[in-house]
C-alpha cells in the first residue's frame, strides 16, 4: 500500500509519531491554558515563556549542578510554578476586575520580558540537552523503529493529562475548582478560600507548561524562542477545541498533532499552516469550537 | 475646541519643518508606524476589538507593494494602492472569520491567522524568504516627481499620513462611527435596536486592515525593503504597544506611541534584546498603572485644569446684579406653588435679559451640564431643568431621552461635565442610576429629580445620587448655592 502512494512506511509512521509528539505538547499546554482561563479569566500569553523556562531550568541545572533529567522533571515544574505564583500575586491579581484583554496584554508584556532576558544572556542559538541514558535506544515494531524517548514523551503527557482530568472531575478539590469556575462569589460564600485557589491554579497551570518544557528539551533544542513559536499554535488549538472542557482540549491537542504529522507526509509545504487552516474551517462550521460553549 | 484646532495646526507646522532638524528616514518610519497604529486604534479604541495579528496586513501589504513596484514596474502611488487593495481584501477574509468570536478569542484568532500569513511569506517564492524583497525602486510619483530624495519622499509620506488620519477621523465622527461606539459599549443593545452589528464590525475591520497595509506599503518605499520583520508577531505586538502607550481611543495617542516605540527601536537597537525587554516592561507598566496612555492622561489633566480655572474671581458688578434677579425669582416662587409654565416663562425672561446684555450669567466660565433621561419618554421635568440651567448660565449638552446608562456613562467620561442632570420615573431604574453614579468621573455631580425620589425616600441614598432636586425653584437655589461655595 505504501509503495503505491510512493511513501516508505518508515517515513510515514515516523511523521505520524512526530505528529503525536507535537500533539502531546499541544495537549499539555492547552490543558494548562484552559485551566487558567477557567478560573482566572486570563489568557496566559506567558505560557510559552513558562514552557521555555521549564526547558531552561532543566538545561541550566544539568550544566551547572549536574542535576539529572528525572530530578529536573520534578524540580522544573516546582521552580517555574513558584515563579508563576509570584507573578500572579504581584501582577495578575490586579486585573481580575478589568476587561479580559488587559490580562492578555499584561502576560504578553511579561512574555516579552522573559524571552528578552533569555535572549540577552543565552543568545538565540539552541542548546542541546541529552536524552537520559535509560531512554536511549529504539524498539523495532516491525513496520517502524520507535525511539524509546519519544514513546516516553507520549506516555508521560498522556499520564499527566489523564491525572489532571481525574483530579478535576473526580476529587473534592476538583469539584471546588469547577464550582469556583462557574460562580466564584457563591463558592467563597461557602467559606472556601477562592483567592488562594486562584493562585494555586495559576501555579499548577504554569507547572504543567514547565513539565512540557522539560519533556521537550531532549527533542527540540533549548532556545529562548521555543515558547513563542509554540504558544501561537496552541492558541489556535484552543480556539479549535474551545476552552469549555478539559478533556476537549486534550483530545483536540492530539488530533491536531496527528493532522500536522499527516500533512508533513502528504503535503509538507502546508505543515506549518495546517493547524491555522483547520482553525478557519472550524470557525466556519462550528464557531464555538469543537467542545466549546458560546458564553 | 479652539485650543485643539490651534494644537493641530502647530503639530502640522512642526511636521513640515521637522526634517530640517531630525533625520528624515527616522521621521518617515515613525509616520508609517503612526498611521499603522491609528488604523489599529480604529478597531481597539472605537469598536473594542483587540486584533493581535495586524502585522499580517502591514507586512503583507508591504510585500505586495514592493513586488508591484519592483517586478511589475508600477509607479509608487499605484504600487501602494495595490498593496492597500490586497491588504483590504485580506482584511475582509480574516475579519469575516474572526468576528465570529469575541474578546479574547478574537485576539487569538487574529494572531493565528497572522502567523499563517507569516509562514506563507517564509515559503512563498515571491517574498524571497529570509532575504526579503530588496532594492525596491522608489520611482516617480505619478510618473513625474522623483521620490529618491529623502526630503521629497518625506513630504509625500507626511501628506499620506495626514490624509489617512483625516479619513480615520471622518469615519469616527460619521454616523457609522457612532454605531461602532454603540457596539463597543453594548453590543446586545445595538442589536436590539436593529443594527446588524457584525456588518459594522466587519467593515471597521476591513478599513483598519486597508489603512494598515497602506502604512506598510509606504514603509516599503521608505526603506526600499520588504522583509519578514513586518509580518512577524512581534510587529503585531508593537502596534498594540504603540496604541496602549499613546492612549487607546484618542486621536493623537497612537501617533505619539508610534514615535516613542520607533525611537526605542532606532536608538537602542545596538543593545540587542534589551529593546524587547523594554517593550515588555512598558506593556506591564501601561496595563497596571497607566491604562489611559500618555495622551489619555494628558487629556484628563487638561480637563481638570480648565475646570479649576472656573475658580478665579470675576468682576463682581454684573454678577451681583444677575444674582439679585435670580433671588427675586426665588422669592416670588416661595409664596406660590409655581407651575411648569411659570418656570419656563421665568427662564425665557432671564435668558433674554442675558442675551440682550451679552451677560455670562452666574459664571465667567460656564460649567457644563449633561442632561438625559433613562426611563422618561416625555422629559417635561427635564425641560424645566434645562431651561433654568441655561438661564443661569450653565452650558447644556442634552443627550436626549431614554438613553442607555452605558451611553450616559460614556458621555460623562468623555466630557467630564460639572453636573449630570437626570429625571427618574420608575423605582426599578435604581440599578441603572447606581451604575451611572459608580462610573461617574470624580468631578461630576449627579443632580437628579423625579417621581422615583418622591415615592421612595431611600432612592437617593441607595443609588448614591449626590443632589436631589424637588422642583425648578430648588434647582435654581442649588445652582446659586453651588456657585457661592465654588467662589468662597
Amino acid at each position: 500500500m505504501f509503495e503505491m502512494i510512493g511513501i516508505p512506511p518508515q517515513a510515514f509512521f515516523g511523521q505520524l509519531l512526530l505528529g503525536v509528539i507535537n500533539g502531546s505538547f499541544y495537549a499539555v499546554l492547552s490543558l494548562g491554558l484552559a485551566l487558567i482561563f477557567g478560573l482566572l479569566n486570563v489568557i496566559n500569553f506567558t505560557h510559552g515563556a513558562q514552557y521555555m523556562l521549564g526547558a531552561y531550568v532543566a538545561w541550566l541545572s544539568m550544566s551547572y549542578a549536574g542535576v539529572n533529567y528525572w530530578l529536573s522533571l520534578l524540580i522544573a515544574p516546582v521552580v517555574v510554578g513558584t515563579f508563576g505564583i509570584l507573578m500572579e500575586r504581584l501582577f495578575l491579581r490586579w486585573l481580575y476586575k478589568l476587561d479580559h484583554l488587559y490580562g492578555l496584554l499584561l502576560t504578553f508584556g511579561l512574555a516579552l520580558i522573559i524571552e528578552g532576558v533569555f535572549r540577552q544572556f543565552f543568545g538565540i542559538s539552541g542548546q542541546p540537552y541529552p536524552i537520559p541514558p535509560q531512554l536511549t535506544g529504539l524498539q523495532n515494531l516491525g513496520f517502524m523503529f520507535l525511539p524509546n524517548y519519544r514513546a516516553w514523551v507520549v506516555m508521560a503527557s498522556l499520564f499527566i493529562c489523564l491525572s489532571t482530568w481525574l483530579v478535576i472531575e473526580k476529587t473534592r478539590l476538583g469539584a471546588y475548582l469547577r464550582a469556583a469556575t462557574e460562580n466564584p462569589t457563591l463558592v467563597q460564600a461557602f467559606g472556601i478560600n477562592v483567592p488562594l485557589m486562584i493562585t494555586l491554579t495559576y501555579g499548577l497551570g504554569v507547572a504543567l507548561a514547565a513539565f512540557a518544557g522539560v519533556l521537550a528539551a531532549p527533542i527540540y533544542q533549548v532556545k529562548p524562542t521555543m515558547g513563542a513559536d509554540m504558544i501561537i499554535v496552541v492558541f489556535a488549538v484552543v480556539v479549535i477545541g474551545g476552552m469549555g472542557s478539559i478533556m476537549g482540549s486534550v483530545i483536540t491537542g492530539f488530533i491536531l498533532g496527528l493532522l500536522e504529522g499527516l500533512t508533513k507526509v502528504f503535503y509538507p509545504e502546508a505543515s506549518n499552516t495546517i493547524i491555522f487552516v483547520a482553525m478557519a474551517v472550524v470557525l466556519l462550521i462550528k464557531p464555538a469550537g469543537l467542545f466549546g460553549r458560546i458564553n | 475646541m479652539r485650543h485643539i484646532k490651534m494644537g493641530h495646526i502647530a503639530l502640522l507646522a512642526a511636521g513640515l519643518v521637522a526634517p530640517y532638524f531630525i533625520y528624515p528616514v527616522f521621521l518617515m518610519k515613525s509616520l508609517c508606524f503612526a498611521l499603522f497604529a491609528a488604523a489599529f486604534n480604529l478597531l481597539l479604541g472605537y469598536v473594542g476589538l483587540l486584533s493581535f495579528g495586524h502585522a499580517a496586513f502591514f507586512g503583507f501589504g508591504a510585500y505586495v507593494c514592493g513586488h508591484a513596484a519592483k517586478i511589475w514596474g508600477l509607479t509608487p502611488e499605484l504600487a501602494m494602492l495595490t498593496g492597500t487593495a490586497v491588504g483590504s481584501f485580506m482584511g475582509l477574509l480574516f475579519g469575516w472569520l474572526a468576528i465570529r468570536r469575541q474578546g479574547i478569542y478574537f485576539a487569538m484568532i487574529t494572531l493565528a491567522m497572522a502567523q499563517m500569513v507569516y509562514f506563507f511569506c517564509v515559503q512563498a517564492p515571491f517574498t524571497h524568504g529570509e532575504d526579503g524583497i530588496q532594492a525596491i525602486p522608489r520611482g516617480f510619483l505619478f510618473g513625474l516627481i522623483d521620490l529618491n530624495s529623502n526630503m521629497t519622499l518625506y513630504y509625500f509620506v507626511l501628506t499620506v499620513f495626514v490624509l489617512g488620519l483625516l479619513f480615520l477621523q471622518r469615519i469616527i465622527h460619521s454616523p457609522f462611527g457612532h454605531v461602532l461606539k454603540a457596539v463597543r459599549e453594548n453590543e446586545p443593545r445595538a442589536i436590539s435596536l436593529g443594527y446588524k452589528t457584525h456588518r459594522y464590525k466587519l467593515l471597521a475591520f476591513v478599513l483598519s486592515a486597508g489603512i494598515s497595509s497602506l502604512a506598510g506599503s509606504m514603509k516599503v518605499l521608505v526603506f526600499q525593503l520588504a522583509s519578514l520583520t513586518d509580518v512577524h508577531w512581534h510587529a503585531s505586538g508593537e502596534v498594540v504597544l504603540m496604541t496602549l502607550l499613546g492612549g487607546v481611543g484618542t486621536v493623537l495617542g497612537p501617533a505619539v506611541g508610534a514615535f516613542i516605540v520607533a525611537a526605542i527601536q532606532n536608538y537602542l537597537a545596538q543593545i540587542g534584546a534589551w529593546v524587547t525587554i523594554i517593550q515588555g516592561v512598558i506593556f506591564v507598566v501601561c496595563v497596571l498603572t497607566f491604562r489611559r496612555g500618555i495622551i489619555g492622561e494628558l487629556e484628563a489633566w487638561w480637563l481638570g485644569r480648565t475646570r479649576s480655572r472656573n475658580d478665579y474671581a470675576p468682576d463682581p458688578g454684573p454678577f451681583m446684579e444677575f444674582r439679585q434677579k435670580l433671588l427675586d425669582c426665588l422669592n416670588g416662587w416661595e409664596s406660590t406653588s409655581p407651575t411648569r409654565e411659570s418656570y419656563l416663562n421665568a427662564a425665557r425672561e432671564l435668558t433674554t435679559w442675558r442675551s440682550d446684555r451679552n451677560h455670562p450669567g452666574l459664571w465667567a466660565l460656564p460649567p457644563l451640564m449633561l442632561t438625559a433621561t433613562i426611563d422618561d419618554g416625555l422629559g417635561h421635568g427635564l425641560e424645566v431643568i434645562e431651561k433654568l440651567a441655561e438661564a443661569a448660565g450653565v452650558r447644556i449638552h442634552s443627550l436626549g431621552l431614554l438613553q442607555s446608562p452605558e451611553s450616559i456613562s460614556e458621555a460623562c467620561r468623555k466630557l467630564a461635565p460639572r453636573f449630570l442632570g437626570l429625571t427618574v420615573l420608575q423605582l426599578d431604574s435604581d440599578d441603572w442610576v447606581a451604575d451611572i453614579v459608580r462610573r461617574l468621573p470624580s468631578s461630576t455631580l449627579l443632580v437628579a429629580g423625579g417621581p422615583a425620589f418622591q415615592y421612595d425616600e431611600d432612592f437617593a441614598r441607595r443609588t448614591g445620587t449626590h443632589v436631589v432636586i424637588k422642583n425648578g425653584a430648588a434647582f435654581l437655589q442649588f445652582l446659586m448655592e453651588w456657585e457661592e461655595r465654588a467662589t468662597a
